[in-house]
């Protein structure tokens, strides 16, 4: 199987879906009022959807090049059977998963991964709120243990397209909750609000694409609580509608913090590789420092979802 | 897809729904109609910071906050929401405080390429000496 798979491009075809949905959404959010939108926030957040389409063409390539560099090495040749796709999907939403939390703890991935959270906004115009940067993070490497088992890259862009249209959906305020057994196994607008929130409790929790088990399997899952209101967001929110500042901004921050002066190795390697927030001085705050103030402050919190068992965090 | 139909969808995409959301009024700026307000706001983004002194703009559009650890809160409208900053002489790029007949206008720059220069105009004429703190400071200026 070594010649290259054609497989349709499903974000792509996704667009006009796109498109009904995010304007059934605020037909909604007019006369029924389930959901909010501010213009230039929308604008924004297409204009980065549409730059993450370029973006995809113009230099995607070198992720799809160096996986088929591996794909040479494969150890499996499982075909293009049904079984193949479904065992494929459900693998590399497992890969999303992984890749999704380095994003979010990692800083070098997050200054790709933070512009799809800076809108304050939680709509599905929010979901296309896409990285331009994602390919230079180089964490498409994640995706080698597939290709070695005999994934053709080409079908791993094909099943991460469905994971992506699949993840559109969730982001909406419009639906409250669904049947049990669904919310049990799959990612959910419930789930995912929770992911975009900022309240100390949501902070890095359901990193989920399309299945929500691999949270509940690895410890990162935290139901939406209807007592806590999501707050989304970024812990320290962007004031620019400006889509070239919210693509950059992250990368331009931690270029700055890496080469400030006075510092040791070990500092400037942690403002690239660090959780988010972190910092020599202690100036900043990461999502660890928030939640262990939180259950300082309100220790009758303390071990509930989400939040450290102990107030010594 | 083809790339033409696509960039016609996309183009077409766009522009359809941010002209529908503005003819909705959706793109009005969101203001700030009590001190309580200022206070509560700044509050979701900082609840470990003590409030002392709280000053509402004349507009509703921004508010200042003096905060127990000696710096300085800053709060203002950004669309339907708000930005909140703690403000030390270190992010301070420039401050300009005029003091006119109608009230006090501030004209703030931080260090911060993500946030645009702010225009405050307070009635309170104790925002100049909220804001010495930062201005007094040689990064202040």
């Amino acid at each position: 199987m070594d010649v290259m798979h054609k497989f349709p491009n499903v974000t792509q075809m996704a667009v006009p879906l796109f498109i009904g949905l995010v304007l059934l959404e605020v037909a909604l959010a007019r006369f029924k009022g389930t959901a909010r939108y501010e213009t230039r926030d929308t604008l924004a957040s297409l204009i980065m959807g549409a730059g993450s389409i370029i973006s995809g063409m113009l230099v995607g390539f070198i992720g799809f090049r160096s996986l088929l560099y591996f794909y040479q090495f494969r150890i499996f040749e499982p075909g293009l059977a049904a079984w193949v796709f479904v065992l494929c999907f459900v693998l590399d939403d497992l890969r999303y998963y992984w890749f999704h939390r380095i994003a979010h703890r990692v800083r070098w991935v997050w200054a790709s991964h933070v512009n799809h959270h800076t809108s304050q906004h939680y709509n599905l115009s929010t979901a296309l709120r896409q990285t331009w940067t994602g390919v230079f993070t180089g964490i498409f490497m994640l995706n080698v243990p597939l290709v070695l088992l005999g994934f053709h890259p080409a079908m791993l862009v094909f099943v991460n397209g469905f994971n992506l249209v699949y993840q559109f959906w969730i982001h909406t305020e419009t639906i409250k909750r669904l049947p049990a057994p669904f919310e049990a196994i799959f990612n959910t607008p419930s789930h995912h609000r929770v992911h975009h929130g900022i309240n100390a409790k949501y902070l890095d929790a359901n990193y989920a694409g399309t299945l929500i088990i691999w949270d509940r399997m690895f410890g990162t899952f935290v139901p939406e609580d209807d007592l806590v209101p999501v707050k989304y967001g970024i812990i320290r929110n962007l004031a620019t509608f400006n889509p070239l500042k919210i693509a950059f901004h992250e990368w331009i921050n931690m270029l700055a913090d890496f080469l400030r002066p006075g510092l040791s190795i070990n500092q400037r390697l942690a403002y690239l590789f660090a959780p988010p927030g972190w910092s020599h001085d202690r100036s900043r705050r990461t999502s660890d420092m928030i939640k262990a103030d939180h259950v300082r402050r309100y220790p009758q919190e303390t071990g509930h979802p989400g939040l450290p068992s102990s107030i010594d965090g | 897809m083809p790339l033409d139909i696509l960039i016609i969808l996309v183009v077409i995409g766009i522009g359809g729904v941010v002209l529908l959301t503005w003819a909705l009024g959706w793109a009005r700026p969101t203001r700030l109609v009590s001190t309580e307000e200022v206070k509560n706001q700044f509050r979701l983004d900082h609840p470990e910071l003590e409030i002392g002194k709280v000053m509402l703009s004349t507009d509703g559009l921004a508010g200042l906050l003096e905060l127990s650890d000696n710096a300085i809160g800053l709060i203002f409208s950004f669309g339907d929401k708000f930005v909140t900053r703690r403000l030390t002489p270190q992010i301070v790029k420039s401050i300009e405080v005029d003091d006119q007949a109608q009230g006090t206008q501030v004209l703030m720059r931080l260090a911060d390429f993500t946030t645009p220069k702010i225009h405050m105009s307070f009635s309170d004429r104790d925002v100049k000496s909220l804001l010495n703190s930062l201005t007094n400071s040689e990064a202040g200026q």
